[in-house]
């Protein structure tokens, strides 16, 4: 046997077969997951509250407070409770709070992509609940120079010239009864006119251009160079043509006299078209002088505080700071809806009208456009769609919610794609605070090209009190306490066009009057003694950026009725004087103007028309003179022609013999 | 980056050593899913989940996708092509449609002809790939590792000191 000595080797070390499974891979996956979870579990209810206040804060400028976020992400389901959303005027008070507000989030949906909700119920609504702690209001933005939508809305509808000169009926009343006179002031007219000025400025400019329209008529063809024109015409051959080279001549040199009528006729029609601008931007000088006329005399009336005596007048001076706080709710609204709405609303809003892509439709792949197919939809669901929201509210022994129901229907991303509009019906009553009969319907449809907005919102009866109508050094008129029933509808089409209508009805009213005047004081306390009831109808039509306002009252009519019979007279009269003094100031400028303009306009369109009849005439002529010459030759060829075939068929019967 | 730059050593790595071509080969053979298919979408995050818990070199399929990637902008003509013809085909209208009313198969945007065309490529060249780099990978183990080791220069290199150093790191962490 042989002794074989094993070299000391230690054995290789076994490699641990591996599995298809990675192990240590789907470890640390778990523990994301569960990492996962417990965010979900433990911190993202709170999380998602704070951000919900934070964004609220940022959209509205005011605290929204969330009392409680719980969210279950298997089921699905959310509850947010106690939210209150600060008054941005009484910051102790919530402007807005809700009870609860819970709702279900579809999981078909979800798996989708999409949010659909079938039913948020929202409960216990309350208005100007009192706050636990003064709620935090964002600082107003700085002032800017530029007037407000509603600042402008109230100057269209006042018209800026009183709104200017802060006039109101009862104070332009009692100064005028006062004085009604105002000679001094008118004998100082000069230099507050914008019309005189405009006056003087026209006058140089067709005074310049009356010398211009001179020398232009003097460049056109005088008697003179159209007698050589006819001189060459009679020079010219037109008959009695012996060769057809002749002809040729005659026609050539008729061209040439055509051809000179044509071009000065060119001359004359240039200088017509001229003409016809300058009369033309006469004509808009006129128009804008008569609108600067109209624009001075309302300014100096309104200057001399003489009263417009009627109901129109009244009512928009009685209500204008009544509709005050209305009307600067639609700045606030106007840059919500701007801000938040989709794009292309936003740009409806704004006035512009891009089209835009649909919302919904699957963007096209990044690295190359190909084809996207658009398969049926049987299931499907829009992007967002919350399918009812039912709000109810009632009161009890511990908090004054008011009680009123209402439903919410169908808020979605894409109506198209469900063929419904969005609604909103609710109604109730505030019995506490005597707020009755509630109604509030609105629906926006946009299944159609054209979104369009309907609503219709009334209260059947509500206490107003102390109601100032009118304040001012000259006097006041106030409503104690009125019995007043409101209604208010609208049309709203692609968010362009408005047509909104606002009803106030005051009943049981009594009007406290406080006048210095003592004839207007007497007046006013006679007139509104009788007035147990009137109305307020508002209405602003039109596209946003101008809308026409209409203000009316019935109050108005009876104050007219009362203001009429005694300063009827003495208006006119005024009005007469200032009329009168006008004319004196600007009438002479006006004659200057006018006796320059009827000159161009006279003496240069006669003159033109006469040459171009004359230029017109002489073409004429040329052309019965070609067709002349060309008869002539033509019946000269004829002669010519049956004379050589009579000699050609005698001498064939001569040939013959007969 | 770590994980990647860590993978793509092993991948250096187990191309030389006697195991792992199927690791490697399906590596790679998944990565033109991840690179024909978009960034973002379901059928991506389905093949990343697979190339993680299975056994799969995600050095290999990393690369693979950053390849096919451009690849894929070259075939998009063809993926467009090959997807309208799909998408268009009477016979697969009903399927298509069912496909379009189920939750989540919506989010592959397989109606796009594109991401359609460029995932039937994927799946038709994924196989043949998987057994084309299989095949490959074996062949240069036994041709090019082989000639390679037996150069004076890698003997060389096998006796320096920074060899050893990775000799030793490849012992204590070397696992795939």
């Amino acid at each position: 046997m042989e002794n074989t000595t094993l070299p000391n080797v230690t054995p290789a070390k076994l490699k641990k077969p591996v599995g298809p499974i990675r192990w240590n891979a789907i470890i640390p996956f778990v523990i994301i997951c569960a990492l996962f979870y417990a965010y979900f579990f433990f911190f993202f209810d709170t999380h998602m509250r704070k951000a919900m206040e934070w964004g609220a804060y940022q959209a509205m400028g005011v605290e929204v407070n969330i009392g409680e976020f719980k969210s279950s992400f298997l089921k699905g389901n959310v509850k947010i409770s106690k939210i209150e959303v600060t008054d941005a005027k009484q910051p102790n008070f919530n402007s807005i709070e809700l009870g609860d507000v819970r709702f279900d989030l579809n999981w078909d949906a979800l798996l989708r992509v999409k949010f659909v909700i079938e039913e948020i119920a929202v409960e216990g609504v309350q208005f100007m609940s009192t706050r636990a702690f003064p709620g935090k209001v964002a600082p107003p933005e700085p002032i800017s120079n530029k007037p407000s939508f509603s600042q402008q809305l109230e100057d269209k509808a006042l018209n800026k010239l009183n709104n200017d000169n802060k006039s109101n009926v009862l104070s332009d009343v009692s100064q005028f009864l006062k004085s009604g006179n105002f000679d001094d002031q008118i004998k100082n007219l000069e230099g507050q006119m914008e019309s005189k000025k405009m006056l003087e400025t026209l006058n140089t400019k067709w005074a310049t251009k009356k010398t211009d329209w001179d020398a232009k008529i003097k460049a056109l063809p005088n008697g003179q160079a159209l007698n050589a024109l006819k001189d060459r015409f009679n020079k010219i051959k037109y008959k009695d043509f012996k060769t057809p080279q002749e002809l040729q001549i005659s026609l050539s040199e008729i061209d040439t006299v055509v051809k000179d009528i044509d071009s000065k006729n060119k001359q004359v029609n240039d200088l017509k078209s001229q003409l016809e601008t300058d009369l033309k931007g006469l004509d808009q000088d006129y128009k804008n002088l008569d609108a600067q006329i109209k624009k001075d005399i309302d300014t100096l009336k309104s200057r001399f505080k003489i009263p417009k005596i009627d109901a129109a007048s009244f009512a928009k001076s009685l209500f204008t700071d009544y509709l005050r706080p209305i009307t600067q709710k639609i700045d606030r609204y106007k840059d919500m809806a701007e801000k938040y709405l989709p794009p292309k609303f936003a740009r409806m809003v704004k006035g512009e009208n891009k089209p835009e892509k649909d919302e919904d439709a699957i963007q096209p792949h990044a690295r190359a456009a190909g084809v996207t197919y658009e398969f049926p939809i049987k299931n499907g669901y829009p992007l967002f769609w919350i399918q009812k929201i039912r709000i109810s509210s009632t009161s009890n022994a511990q908090a004054d919610y008011g009680d009123f129901k209402g439903l919410i229907s169908d808020v979605t991303s894409n109506q198209r794609q469900i063929g419904r509009p969005t609604t909103l019906d609710i109604k109730g009553d505030f019995k506490s605070k005597n707020v009755t009969g509630i109604t509030a319907y609105a629906e926006l449809n946009n299944t159609a090209a054209e979104p369009l907005i309907k609503f219709t919102f009334g209260v059947a009866s509500y206490v107003l009190q102390n109601l100032e109508l009118m304040k001012s050094p000259d006097g006041q008129i106030s409503i104690p306490k009125s019995n007043t029933s409101l209604q208010a509808s609208g049309e709203i089409a692609g968010f362009k066009t408005y047509d909104i209508k606002f009803k106030n009805q005051f009943n049981n009213v009594s009007f406290n009057v406080a006048t210095a005047d003592k004839t207007v004081n007497e007046i006013l306390t006679q007139t509104l003694s009788t007035v147990n009831q009137f109305d307020l109808v508002a209405s602003a039509k039109g596209p946003l950026a101008n809308l026409d306002i209409e203000i009316s009252s019935s109050l108005g009519a009876d104050l007219q009725r009362s203001f009429e019979n005694l300063l009827k007279g003495k208006i006119a009269d005024a009005n007469d004087k200032l009329q009168k003094s006008i004319n004196a100031e600007i009438g002479k400028l006006k004659d200057q103007l006018d006796g320059q303009t009827s000159a161009i306009k006279n003496q240069a369109q006669g003159e033109i028309n006469k040459v171009q009849a004359q230029l017109e005439g002489q073409k004429k002529l040329a052309e019965e003179k070609v067709n002349e010459a060309k008869k002539d030759a033509e019946n000269q060829a004829k002669s010519k022609l049956q004379g050589e075939a009579g000699k050609a068929v005698d001498d064939l019967k001569k040939k013959l013999g007969f | 980056m770590s994980i990647l730059a860590k993978q793509l050593i092993n991948l250096i790595r187990l191309l030389h050593s006697e195991t792992g071509q199927n690791q490697i080969a399906s590596g790679l053979a998944f990565g033109i899913f991840l690179g024909f298919a978009p960034f973002l979408s379901i059928q991506t995050l389905l093949v990343l989940f697979i190339v993680f818990i299975f056994r799969v070199q995600l050095g290999a399929a990393f690369l693979s996708a950053f390849f096919f990637k451009f690849i894929a902008f070259l075939l998009d003509p063809v993926a467009d092509k090959l997807g309208r013809y799909a998408l268009e085909s009477e016979a697969f209208k009903d399927l298509w449609t069912t496909m379009y009313n189920k939750p989540l198969l919506p989010m592959t945007r397989f109606n796009s002809s594109i991401v359609m065309g460029s995932f039937i490529i994927s799946l038709i060249l994924c196989p043949i790939l998987f057994f084309v780099f299989r095949k490959l990978i074996i062949q240069y183990r036994t041709t090019v590792v082989v000639r390679i080791e037996s150069t004076k220069y890698w003997k060389a290199f096998k006796a320096t000191k920074f060899y050893d150093w990775y000799a030793k790191y490849n012992d204590l962490y070397g696992k795939a």
